[in-house]
Order: structure tokens, then C-alpha cells, then sequence
């Protein structure tokens, strides 16, 4: 059986635990189009504070593009968005409070592994021996040390997604926004980062939300899964529920049979103590 | 002009795991190719620094802890690190800095005494001899002991008793690197006024930086075997002599 | 020397295309050469006496080089003054051109705001009219402000310019957005995505904007000429119009002192052009 607490029960137990504070994000009608490509079309969605939500659908369903607007790169055309309660729409990216990783990895390209890491710390003014003793944590976790002199030039493309992550990561941030942030990996990576992911939400107790078009991943990671299908949410359960009850239509289609079955194993396995490599 | 994000989006090479450190002129290549931009941008400060004559023995000392930094393959934020060991160590460094050019000026003077005095009669040979190799080893030990006032906090004696140690158990790499030095300064000489930016953008940070590539190893296990011998505590007092090199 | 060999017998493909590029090296030294000439003849005219500057055909190696012309010319005018102002202001010019350059570019290239794409074109735009055009009336508004017998006439006047914004806008364009959004959610301002992430990555475009500017405004005589009267004032360019008096013109001191005028030109075209290709390989974007 996998393992299956109620979320909301691990969240205010880890929340007791720690008074580190984590995002609600809730959306209403949310619409967005790109000239005349519409993106996203009347989304309606409630995250909780300190949930792993994990984004699955089809390449062009939306899923950058919600994250874009989370994160305040781009401006919704109609609806309300917010984070923690608040309505952010005259609040810039910026001062969001938010970490993202982007699918292009958007390592600075002058700079080295080490100051990439640092950087957005030492923008919130943290000082030296903090910053120093938290990349250095993030760089073993992410397992990214012997990069940390190098420039992103230099590094692999697999390299340059874990330090992308790194990047995310180091600051404790109440809101993650991962998009994609495992695809250049070889499959045995995969599963040892999604345990350390895993691990790094419990610890920080912050709210994820994850898009991946990796349906396992999705299943095997998340409190909840979100699927989307052309700019609209098909269907929103938790991956028992998804495995169990998929909606007709669109979802069912979309979760191939062995696909679930090998997610709940994952899941399971993802759950229990995996050695970390 | 989408060449400018090709380059950047471009795969590398990857950086393998566990490559073997490199040493010697490998190392001096490698930090060479990746930092020249730092070295130049150091020189420039060295330079800046450098203007009040006074502050020299202390830029020098910065200049040394920056360079130790890059052969250390470690992140070097220039300003940051600079202005810090020229601030920290400012006193120590002049100290240390006039008591060095004294030897050295007093070896060298009395070298060139007994040189003259040769000419009339050859018995001063000897003394010269004797004067000569006392400044050269003067000045390995200065190179020593600028190092390892950079590298560490340890009181100015402590410092030059390792630095003796260090000129005693390994002088030839730093023979090799003054002369190295040497010769960029006899390019400059040469070439003058052509060669007006050698000073200005490599001589300084690049002499430094391979000053301290043949003192730092040595330097790094002089430290450590002193730090160690230090906290076994009891009867490693201050005279004791380092039993391994 | 196969091909020159080649060059009169039958020839095959291969040679062909060799021949070819012979010719276009051959021609491209040719041109060189040529551009070099005034060069080299102004060299030769700085070590002659001034009855000696236009023999024709002309004396390329001087038969004894009066290289006492290279010390008068400090003496007879105050050369070293002239080279200090002119190098004031093109330095001032330069290193506000840059700034204001790349503030403006990324504004344009980065940012949005109502009408961007307008302003843009319109400020472009200008780069079409000639600065002869509407010089007089800004003589006299330099006047008004009282600026007009100072060097700082020519400081605010050159401070910016189109041409540096659409070099900079270009290059800025070629970023990749994300690298400003990533910015953008570590926190920074627009000011510290400049300073901290445009301005080192836009090594190659700063060179040569500083290329350009610095030979320009180092050559520049028709700006110090309105603007600066007063002696003390004047730069090079202006200066070397003392060595024609009433009843000569001494060409050899001319020529010596435009020698020495050209010295930091070359200095800063060769350092920068060295900066400017391996900007590209360098640990700016390779590592």
C-alpha cells in the first residue's frame, strides 16, 4: 500500500515544526492569450500552504505558461491570482518571494557555479558566512560540488540543470516554481534528485508546484496532481485518486495503464528510504 | 546577432567528477586560462593600491592571498577579498614588509662590499660568497613568509620560523619562480616604451601568482603540520623543531 | 610556388580556385598598402625640414631625420596641454556615452513601457540629420546656458547618442530574455540586472562603442572649434593650426605632432580590438 498521509496533516505537522512560512497560491479565471494563441483559458485552482502540486499534460497545455504567471513574468488578461492571500496583481516578480527554476536553466553565463548560487542570497543582504555555509549544503544535497569553481559554459547539460536547481533551492523561499527541472537527466539521476526534492519540501515545508510531462514523476512526487489540457484544468486529485478515478475523457486517455501501475510503485519507492547516491 | 545566445545555450563539456588535481605548470595553465580576466582586473587594483608607495608591502600580501585563492579552485570576489586582506593584515604586512627589505638591502649591500673589495684582494672572495647566498636565501624566505602571512593569522615570529623551515627544506621552486618574475621584468625593460602595458595589465598579479604557485604546497603542509603540532599541546613548544618535513 | 608555376600553364580545378585566391590576397595587400601610404608619408614628413615635406617624387626615407622636430613641438605650443584636454574630454565623453548608451539600450531592448517601439525609431531617426544641420542652434543654446567658451559645452553636447543606443539595443536584443526574468525573481532591481548582469555580459558591443567614440571625439575639429576659443581650452586637432603662422606653415613640426596625436588612437584600437574578439571566447560566455 503506498503510503498516503492526508496533506493537510503533513503540512501542519511539519508547519508545528518549523515557523517557516509557506504560500497559498489560488487562481480564478485566469486567462491568458499571446497574441492570438490562447494559453490559458479560465483556470481555477487552490493550492495549499506547503503542498507538492505537480503539473501533467501535453506539451503546449499550459503548464510554463501558469508558472510564468505565478512567478510575474507575464500578466494575466482576465482573472485574479493569489499568493499567501494577497492579490499580487500590482506586485512585480521581484518582490514575490518566490524561487523559480526555468526549463532553459537561465544560469548566468559570467559568472561561476558558486556565484550563481550566491547571488540572489546576497541581493537579500544575507551575510558572508551564511551564504557561503548554504551553497556550500545545497551544492552536496544537489551534488554539484566539484562544479561549484566552474562557469556554466563549461558544464554538461545535465550539470547546468542540477545548479539550475541549486539556484531555486538555496533560498528559502515560501513559493518554488519547477518547470521541468529533471528533464536533461539520465533516468538513474532522476530518481536519486526526486528523493532529495522530496526531502528538501519536507524540510523546508515551503509550497511546490512542479511541472513535468513525466506522468511517474508527477504521480510518484506529489501531494496532488494537476492535469491540464489546452490552456483548461482537466482534472485535479491526488495520484490515488488520479490512478483510481481519472476523469473520462481527456485524462483517462492520457494515463496509459502501466504508466499507474508503475507510478504507485515509484511512489512507494520514492516514499520509503531510498539510498541516496 | 543570435550568436550571442547560441554561444551561451550551447552544451559543454561537462566537468568530469573526479579529475586528479593538477599541479606544477598544469595548474599554472589552468588557472591562467580560466582567471586571466581576474588577473588582469587584480593587476589593475594592484596598481591602484600601490599608488601611496607606503601601502606596498600590504597589496602585495592581498595580491598573494587572491592568487592563493585561484590556484585553490576556489570562488575569488575580487574586491571583496582584496580590500579584506589588505585591511586585515595592513600592520603585519608593512612589519614584516620593512623587516624583509632591511635583510635583504643589508645582505645585498654587504655582497656588493665584498665584491669591490675582491677586486683588490682575492680573499674577499669567500665573504662574498658567503653574503651572496645569504640574500638569496633572504629573499626565498621573504617569498615564504609573505605567503604565509597571507594564508594564515599566525604572529609575525611564528611566521618566520616557518618560513626559515620552508627555504631550508624547498628553495628551488621559488628560484625558479623569482627568476621567472625576473624575466618578465627584463621583457618589460626591453621593450620599453612599446611593452608600457606589461606593468600595467600582467607583470604584477601574474609574477604573484607564480610566486605563489611554488611556495603554496609547501607552505599549506608547513601550516598544517603546525597547526597540528600546536593542538597535540604539550611538549610541542615554540623551539621545538618540525620532526617531518 | 606550385601555383605561381601553375599560373601560366593549363590549370584544373583545384588550381583554379588557388589562383583566385592568390589574386585576392594580392589585391587585398595592394589595398592596404595603399591606405597605409598617407601613413607612412606623414611619418617620413614628421623627420624633414619643412623645405623638404613636398619634393616630388617623394623621399621616403629622409637622407638625414630631423629628429629635433619631435622636441620642438612640445616647445613651440603647448602640446602637452592640448593632449591633457583632449584627452579630459574624450575620456568624460566616452565613459558618459557608455552609460548612457547601455541605460538606454536596455530600456529598450528589456523593458516595456507604452510606445517603446516609437520612441525608438524617432530617436533612430535622428541619426539621419547631419550635425552640421543644427549646430548653429545649438551655439546658441550653449550661449544661453554660458557654457559656450568652456569644455564642458562639449562634454554635455556629446554625451549621448543614437547611434550607441541602437549598437547597444542590438547586441542587448541577442541576451536571452530568461536571463533577465531568472534576475528579475532573485530580486534585483532593473538597475542591479544592469550593472550586475547586462554590462559584463555586453563586453564585445562596449568595446566598440568605445572604439568608435574615442577616435571620434579624439579627431574631432569642428566641435572644439566653435565651442573653445580661449587657448588654454583648446585640443590637438585645434592646437596644430598654430603651427601656421602668418608667413609659413611649418609642416615638418605638423606632421611630427600629428604622429603624436595618433599614438593613443592606435594604443586604444589595438588594446580594445584584442578585448573585443576574445570578449567573445572569454570567461564572459565560455569559461
Amino acid at each position: 500500500m503506498p503510503i498516503e498521509l492526508h496533506p493537510q496533516s503533513r503540512v501542519q505537522a511539519s508547519a508545528a515544526l518549523r515557523a517557516r512560512p509557506a504560500s497559498s497560491v489560488s487562481l480564478r479565471g485566469v486567462r491568458k492569450a499571446f497574441g492570438s494563441v490562447l494559453a490559458l483559458d479560465g483556470i481555477d485552482l487552490d493550492i495549499d500552504p506547503g503542498e507538492f502540486i505537480a503539473l501533467i499534460g501535453p506539451s503546449g497545455c499550459g503548464k510554463s505558461s501558469l508558472l510564468r504567471l505565478i512567478a510575474g513574468l507575464d500578466e494575466p488578461d482576465e482573472g485574479e491570482l493569489r499568493i499567501a492571500g494577497a492579490d499580487v496583481a500590482d506586485v512585480p516578480a521581484r518582490e514575490r518571494h518566490l524561487a523559480m527554476v526555468f526549463q532553459a536553466y537561465a544560469l548566468y553565463p559570467h559568472l561561476t557555479v558558486f556565484r550563481n548560487l550566491a547571488l540572489p542570497l546576497e541581493i537579500a543582504k544575507l551575510d558572508r558566512p551564511t551564504v557561503e555555509r548554504r551553497v556550500e549544503r545545497i551544492a552536496e544535497i544537489l551534488d554539484i560540488v566539484h562544479l561549484l569553481n566552474r562557469r556554466p559554459g563549461l558544464l554538461s547539460g545535465g550539470q547546468r540543470q542540477r545548479v539550475a536547481l541549486a539556484r531555486a533551492l538555496v533560498r528559502e523561499s515560501p513559493l518554488y516554481l519547477l518547470d521541468e527541472p529533471l528533464s536533461h537527466l539520465d533516468a538513474p539521476q532522476r530518481r536519486a534528485l526526486r528523493a532529495r526534492i522530496r526531502t528538501l519540501h519536507e524540510e523546508l515545508g515551503a509550497t511546490f508546484i512542479y511541472a513535468t510531462h513525466d506522468q511517474a514523476e508527477a504521480l510518484a512526487m506529489a501531494d496532488r496532481v494537476v492535469v491540464m489540457n489546452e490552456g483548461r484544468i482537466a482534472q485535479v486529485a491526488t495520484a490515488r485518486g488520479l490512478c483510481d478515478h481519472p476523469a473520462p475523457g481527456f485524462v483517462a486517455g492520457f494515463l496509459a495503464a502501466e504508466t499507474m501501475a508503475g507510478a504507485l510503485d515509484a511512489r512507494r519507492a520514492a516514499l520509503s528510504a531510498e539510498p541516496l547516491q | 546577432m543570435n550568436w550571442l545566445a547560441a554561444h551561451i545555450t550551447r552544451e559543454g563539456p561537462g566537468v568530469p567528477r573526479n579529475a586528479p588535481r593538477k599541479t606544477g605548470l598544469a595548474l599554472l595553465a589552468d588557472v591562467v586560462r580560466r582567471e586571466w580576466w581576474m588577473l588582469l582586473e587584480l593587476n589593475l587594483l594592484f596598481v591602484l593600491f600601490a599608488l601611496p608607495l607606503v601601502t606596498l608591502p600590504a597589496v602585495q600580501i592581498a595580491c598573494t592571498r587572491v592568487t592563493a585563492l585561484m590556484l585553490e579552485d576556489r570562488s575569488v570576489y575580487l574586491l571583496r577579498d582584496f580590500w579584506e586582506s589588505f585591511r586585515a593584515r595592513f600592520w603585519r604586512a608593512t612589519v614584516l614588509g620593512m623587516f624583509v627589505v632591511a635583510v635583504i638591502a643589508a645582505g645585498g649591500y654587504a655582497a656588493v662590499t665584498f665584491l669591490e673589495a675582491a677586486r683588490t684582494a682575492i680573499v674577499f672572495v669567500l665573504p662574498f660568497v658567503v653574503a651572496a647566498s645569504a640574500t638569496v636565501f633572504a629573499i626565498i624566505t621573504a617569498v615564504y613568509a609573505l605567503t604565509l602571512l597571507a594564508l594564515s593569522d599566525r604572529p609575525l615570529p611564528a611566521i618566520l620560523r616557518l618560513a626559515l623551515l620552508g627555504a631550508l627544506a624547498r628553495p628551488l621552486p621559488v628560484l625558479a619562480a623569482l627568476a621567472a618574475v625576473a624575466a618578465l621584468w627584463v621583457l618589460h625593460i626591453l621593450f620599453y616604451p612599446a611593452s608600457i602595458f606589461m606593468p600595467a595589465l600582467l607583470n604584477f598579479s601574474f609574477g604573484t601568482l607564480i610566486l605563489t604557485l611554488s611556495v603554496h604546497q609547501a607552505a599549506t603542509r608547513l601550516l598544517a603540520h603546525d597547526r597540528g603540532v600546536a593542538e597535540a599541546g604539550q611538549n610541542a613548544g615554540g623551539s621545538a623543531p618540525l620532526r617531518a618535513q | 610556388m606550385t601555383v605561381l608555376a601553375a599560373a601560366g600553364a593549363r590549370v584544373g580545378t583545384r588550381r583554379r580556385v588557388k589562383i583566385g585566391h592568390v589574386l585576392v590576397v594580392v589585391t587585398a595587400i595592394v589595398i592596404g598598402l595603399v591606405m597605409l601610404a598617407p601613413f607612412a608619408w606623414m611619418l617620413s614628413a614628421s623627420l624633414k625640414l619643412n623645405k623638404d615635406v613636398f619634393t616630388f617624387p617623394i623621399q621616403w626615407i629622409p637622407t638625414q631625420p630631423r629628429w629635433q622636430n619631435y622636441v620642438d613641438i612640445w616647445t613651440k605650443i603647448p602640446l602637452a596641454l592640448f593632449i591633457w584636454n583632449t584627452a579630459k574630454i574624450t575620456i568624460a565623453v566616452t565613459v558618459l556615452q557608455l552609460l548612457t548608451s547601455s541605460l538606454a539600450a536596455y530600456a529598450f531592448a528589456k523593458l516595456r513601457f507604452p510606445f517603446r517601439d516609437t520612441l525608438f525609431l524617432g530617436y533612430i531617426a535622428t541619426i539621419a540629420m547631419p550635425w552640421q544641420v543644427y549646430m548653429v542652434p545649438q551655439f546658441l543654446l550653449m550661449r544661453e546656458l554660458g557654457l559656450h567658451n568652456t569644455q564642458w559645452s562639449l562634454i554635455v553636447l556629446q554625451a549621448f547618442t543614437a547611434f550607441g543606443v541602437f549598437l547597444m539595443r542590438q547586441f542587448y536584443q541577442s541576451i536571452p530574455d530568461e536571463l533577465c526574468e531568472a534576475a528579475r525573481i532573485d530580486g534585483m532591481n532593473e538597475y542591479q540586472i544592469w550593472w550586475r548582469i547586462m554590462l559584463p555580459l555586453s563586453k564585445p558591443a562596449l568595446s566598440t562603442l568605445t572604439i568608435f567614440t574615442f577616435v571620434t571625439t579624439w579627431n574631432d575639429f569642428l566641435g572644439p572649434l566653435i565651442y573653445l576659443t580661449k587657448t588654454e581650452l583648446k585640443t590637438i586637432q585645434i592646437g596644430l593650426r598654430m603651427f601656421i603662422s602668418q608667413y609659413s606653415a611649418e609642416y615638418g613640426l605638423i606632421m611630427a605632432a600629428s604622429v603624436v596625436a595618433l599614438i593613443p588612437v592606435l594604443v586604444v584600437f589595438l588594446a580594445l580590438q584584442r578585448f573585443f574578439v576574445e570578449g567573445i571566447a572569454s570567461t564572459g560566455l565560455k569559461g
